[in-house]
């Protein structure tokens, strides 16, 4: 008995020690760990500093280590800038104000998985946002005027007389940013730099372009299908040729970016690969999930379904970017962007127009997006939504039977009630945004009594009495009965639908509305198996209409000129428009395009659509670009 | 019992032959394509500037993945003239009766039969009485179908030989590529186009005369499935037509989530509904019970989905709590976090999915739990243990819950795959990037390789645990013996 208990009383005790010493370890070791921690992030502050300095000693002008502003101009670069034959010229807007700020993190969503961050495979959008911050082309368009073009990489380009020969010279300042990569395992030691970006690099990214073997750059390739020659004069000055002179070779030109090969010309080891094979090596490359440029901020982190983080590069030399980081959580559940406003773990992000109802329309008066803690703007980008009329069914080969359509179609009132006003009414073929869209032209009116005129002269009437209207067609009689594809997962679509059943049941025309899934869809608008369908087209600023216009596009199996649209007057138009280099003119033929499909209506063109954003009180300077991305954060900061 | 294993393990194989089989076929023909672009924009949305001219990737892609081959079996060997002409005609709509869908179709078919369409395409090459636009049509499909495929280019470090063998595939590919002449060119060089080709087709006459053996083999190895299943037989899994990673590999990056979400979970189901059934079953009928018991139910049929947003919009977003962080597994940057700081950043971020993906369980547990035990607790050992004056505690949890929590052990085993799988609910409303948002993502994508990965590794799982849970009886009830 007394045995028994001194054995129990010892190890209770034992346990007890035990049981103090663990925790006493656990603390020690958390301690040491933090210790640590602070350790390696001033090594990593050290290291920072030195290599900038190391930098500057190496590429001979410490000048660029300027700050947010980027450094004073190189006298080549100024004087270009006076060079008539330049097509670039000096953009005055300013990313930053003069105060601006810098330092800070930014906290922005994603709303997919970026497939990886190779710039000439990749047309994601999520890739394309990231792009811009990490890498530059050779040219952009003016912040606040997309009829012109500034310089990025390159600061002088000059195009021959006959159109046909573009050369651009490049700066020498700019650097490949230094690879992510685990530098202290040694094996990454051949790709140590710095690495200056060069002509040979832009050439290296044409080599790739029109290598067959690059599948994820055919889209990109159709634009170069006039290509005759390229290559690179010296370290810094890049010519290309093409065999006939088109209008768009300038914005591809302009969009070329270079591509680092010191990087993609070679594998994990750093040997290089068999010419037969690069292309292949280069769409499955090892570097693949990361991505490299030589822009304003450097790609440091990605973590699929996590984060993508990038990192200031503060020796861009153009500046714009005042942010030490921008952060970006990937969000694929839609609901959580207005949650995180609200949180504060989001700086900024747009609004989904229901999301826009329920937290502003009709939102709390004391919650955030109401109380002023969150600032809230728009943007408008180049897209617009239409109705497509399929000319090759019976219903809407007659253009009066189109015009009718259009004169039923409540626009106004749907853009107000179920889109919540974010849009503008379109009466043409490109983005009311358009520089070039012909402002002149009234929408058509909401009119039945009108649309009944149309109807009837076009042949539609009630023959038979059963309140549909009708029409003898190669001796059948044909009711205006006709099927209207809506796409399904969105319900504004679906209300649209239904309010438009309602306005053309009181003509006389039987609609049905059919909702279907995107991929059905598509599959369905492919095969020209419909008679009607609300889409919208995104497009960027310069016009071109061929694609969707030309008589050729007409009959090409999933062509997108859906609508069976032949016209030969178009078809001038489209033709001139692609060799015409003279702003003034191009913007001629571009309104006499857009009132020809203003009579025309082949499709009922519906509206230009904006976006909301919302974002925290402390950003500053918040404006939205013009161009892809619209929300580019450079010119924002961060105050206090 | 060693014998029993060996035919439970020998019987699983055909088991999972024909899962992966049904897996497989409902699949491919479930409709939408991979590779198609799935992404909508904004809602309803397309992109002007590439809608078209996606033909030549698209089609690399698909011989990249074996999306060109049939499903199942393959008898392309016997393609000739007539079907390779119809196909033309319905491309160029000679007839005018080809429906766009068709004439789609018909494109989609000649660029899908590859090689298996040069003998007819030839055909109608040197068919004389054929249209110029038919014979320049097939002229040019030739430039693509003649060519070889060149596998070995996906290959890494090749051999000296290889390298060779790669350079001599491009080379000839390179060659057949230029031989295509437009339906105005003049007779001259029409004749001259179809001699080279005639000439070309005789020297490569071995390529188009298949042996019977050769049939056999396209017949069933040259099929989708059968490539399949020849990578699968090297545990190889593919690449992700998304981002062309190895989907192994992939499917590993997501466990770390999926394993923490699901193994607490579980923990946390069983730790709670154990003592609540043993303790209904003791006041078995009381008020008690009938109270803990709708409340139960309650839980049961409300969905995890609603209960998710309603907490996620009650507990994260400022009003009127704040308590919980709104999404994700950890926090974005957890560099400068210590081991300690990274568990309770971590803990922090799974209790309420912890929370949203037991709750609805333990109510069938606890219900199994209570059942079990009234099972045993009027059997005569029962009786026996009170009769000898034990303490009601360790009558019961002694004696009759040993017995009574053999069916609740067993069911531990069935749990194994959704220990991997995961929850799709949880994990999307959640931000939670681990198994189940994965599967959820690759159907919309129609990623076949990372779908057919992540099902073929939960219903391996799923045979292995029910082997596990058969083999636990016997192991936990001497009664049950498999000799």
């Amino acid at each position: 008995m007394q045995r028994g208990f001194l054995r129990a009383v010892l190890s209770t005790l034992l346990l007890v020690g035990f049981f103090v010493m663990t925790i006493v370890n656990v603390w020690q070791s958390n301690r040491i760990e933090k210790n640590l921690i602070n350790l390696l992030n001033r090594i990593e502050a050290v290291e920072k500093a030195l290599e900038n300095n190391d930098f500057g000693a190496i590429s001979g002008h410490g000048r660029t280590r300027g700050g947010i502003f980027g450094v004073s101009e190189p006298a080549t670069v100024t004087a270009a800038m006076s060079d008539p034959k330049n097509v670039f010229s000096r953009d005055n807007a300013n990313w930053l104000p003069s105060d601006a700020k810098q330092g800070g993190t930014l906290n922005l969503k994603m709303g997919s998985d970026p497939k990886g961050f190779n710039w000439l495979i990749e047309n994601g959008a999520d890739v394309s946002e990231i792009q811009a911050y990490v890498h530059v082309q050779l040219g952009n368009y003016h912040l606040k005027d997309v009829t012109q073009y500034k310089g990025e990489l390159a600061y002088h380009w000059e195009i021959s007389e006959d159109k046909r020969t573009h050369t651009l010279k490049l700066r020498s300042d700019f650097f490949w940013h230094k690879p992510t990569v685990d530098w202290a395992s040694g094996r990454y030691d051949w790709l140590e730099g710095p690495h200056p970006v060069t002509a040979h690099d832009v050439v290296f990214m044409l080599d790739l372009m029109t290598n067959d073997q690059v599948a994820g750059a055919a889209p990109l390739r159709s634009y170069f299908d006039e290509l005759e020659s390229y290559e690179a004069l010296d370290d810094h000055t890049f010519r290309i040729r093409f065999s006939t002179p088109k209008y768009m070779q300038k914005v591809m030109v302009m969009g070329l970016y270079p591509l680092p090969q010191f990087l993609y010309a070679n594998d994990e080891v750093g040997e290089a690969y068999e010419p037969e094979v690069i292309g292949k090596r280069f769409e499955d490359h090892w570097y693949n999930p990361m991505g490299l440029g030589a822009g304003p901020y450097i790609l440091s982190r990605y973590e699929p379904g996590v984060a993508v983080e990038l990192k200031r590069n503060p020796k861009f030399p153009l500046g714009g970017n005042a942010m030490d980081k921008i952060l970006y959580s990937i969000l694929k559940d839609q609901n959580q962007p207005p949650r995180k406003l609200r949180t504060g773990e989001l700086h900024l992000s747009s609004l989904q127009p229901a999301q826009y109802r329920a937290e502003v329309l009709e939102g709390d008066e004391d919650s955030p997006f109401k109380n002023g803690q969150l600032q809230g703007g728009e943007f408008w980008s180049y897209n617009y939504f239409y109705i497509a009329w399929n000319a090759d069914q019976p219903y809407f080969a007659d253009k009066r039977a189109r015009q009718a359509m259009s004169h039923a179609f409540n626009a106004q009132l749907l853009i107000d009630d179920v889109f919540l006003g974010l849009g503008e009414r379109c009466t043409g073929p490109m983005p009311t945004v358009q520089p070039y869209y012909d402002r002149s032209l009234d929408p058509y009116s909401f009119d039945l009594e009108k649309a009944k005129i149309l109807l009837e002269e076009a042949g539609w009437t009630d023959s038979d009495g059963d309140g549909i209207r009708d029409k003898l067609i190669d001796g059948d009689l044909v009711a205006f009965d006709f099927n209207f594809i809506v796409f399904g997962s969105s319900n504004e679509y679906k209300t649209i639908g239904n309010i438009y059943k309602e306005d053309l049941a009181k003509i006389g025309i039987k609609m049905n509305v059919s909702p279907m899934e995107w991929a059905n869809l598509l599959k369905k608008v492919d095969a020209r198996e419909f008679d009607a369908v609300t889409l919208a087209w995104i497009s960027g600023p310069p016009v071109d209409f061929r694609q969707i216009w030309h008589s050729s596009q007409a009959d090409l199996p999933k062509g997108s000129n859906r609508v069976g649209f032949r016209n030969a007057e178009a078809d001038r138009i489209i033709e001139a428009l692609e060799l015409e280099f003279d702003e003034a003119k191009r913007k001629a033929l571009s309104h006499e395009f857009h009132k020809l499909l203003y009579d025309e209506q082949p499709y009922t063109f519906f509206y230009t659509r904006k976006s909301t954003v919302f974002w925290q009180r402390e950003l500053k300077n918040v404006w939205f670009q013009l161009t892809r991305p619209h929300v580019n954060t450079r010119p924002f900061y961060l105050e206090g | 019992m060693l014998n029993y294993v060996i035919k439970r393990i020998l019987l699983m194989v055909p088991t999972f032959a024909a899962i992966s089989l049904v897996i497989f076929v409902v699949l491919n023909f479930a409709p939408g394509t991979p590779g198609a672009q799935m992404s909508t924009g904004e809602a309803g949305g397309q992109d002007a500037s590439s809608a078209g001219e996606q033909r030549e990737s698209y089609r690399i892609f698909k011989e990249q993945f074996n999306l060109d081959k049939p499903v199942l079996v393959n008898t392309r060997y016997d393609l000739g003239q007539p079907e390779i002409q119809a196909e033309l005609e319905a491309i160029l709509n000679v007839n005018g009766e080809s429906s766009p869908a068709r004439r789609i179709q018909a494109q989609e078919d000649i660029e899908n039969w590859g090689r298996y369409a040069v003998v007819g395409l030839v055909g109608v090459l040197s068919d004389t009485s054929n249209s110029p636009e038919l014979r320049a049509l097939a002229s040019q499909r030739l430039t693509f179908n003649a060519q070889k495929q060149n596998k070995l280019v996906y290959k890494k470090n090749l051999s000296d030989e290889e390298r060779a063998q790669v350079k001599a595939i491009a080379k000839a590919n390179a060659k057949v590529r230029a031989w295509s002449f437009k339906a105005d060119a003049t007779p001259q060089d029409m004749s001259a186009t179809t001699t080279t080709w005639n000439r070309w087709f005789e020297a490569t006459a071995a390529d188009w005369d298949y042996t019977r053996r050769e049939r056999f083999e396209i017949f069933f190895f040259d099929t989708r499935f059968a490539k399949y299943w020849g990578n699968l037989a090297r545990l190889n899994f593919g690449v992700s037509h998304v981002d062309k990673r190895p989907v192994l590999q992939k499917v590993l990056s997501k466990l770390k989530y999926s394993i923490t979400l699901s193994f607490s979970s579980v923990l946390l189901i069983y730790a709670i509904s154990l003592p609540l059934g043993i303790w209904s079953s003791i006041r078995q009928n009381t008020l008690a019970d009938r109270v803990v018991t709708t409340i139960l139910f309650m839980m049961y049929s409300l969905p995890s989905f609603f209960v998710a947003v309603f907490l996620l919009n009650l507990l994260t977003r400022g009003t009127p709590l704040q308590v919980f962080p709104t999404s994700g597994f950890e926090s974005l940057d957890t560099s400068q976090m210590t081991l300690l700081e990274y568990l309770k950043d971590v803990g922090w971020h799974i209790i309420l999915p912890i929370f949203c993906g037991s709750y609805a369980a333990l109510a069938a547990l606890s219900r199994y739990a209570r059942s079990g035990l009234l099972d045993v607790i009027r059997s005569d050992y029962v009786r026996t243990a009170r009769a000898k004056g034990l303490p009601e505690a360790v009558v019961i949890l002694k004696h009759a819950a040993r017995n009574g929590m053999i069916p609740i052990l067993t069911l531990l085993a069935s749990l194994l795959p959704t220990l991997i799988g995961g929850s799709v609910v949880i994990e999307v409303v959640f931000g939670i990037p681990g198994m189940g948002s994965f599967l959820f993502e690759s159907i919309n994508l129609r990623d076949y390789n990372a779908v057919m990965a992540v099902l073929l590794i939960s219903s391996a799982l799923t045979l292995v645990g029910m082997l596990i849970s058969d083999l636990s009886y016997a192991l936990v009830d001497p009664r049950i013996t498999f000799e």
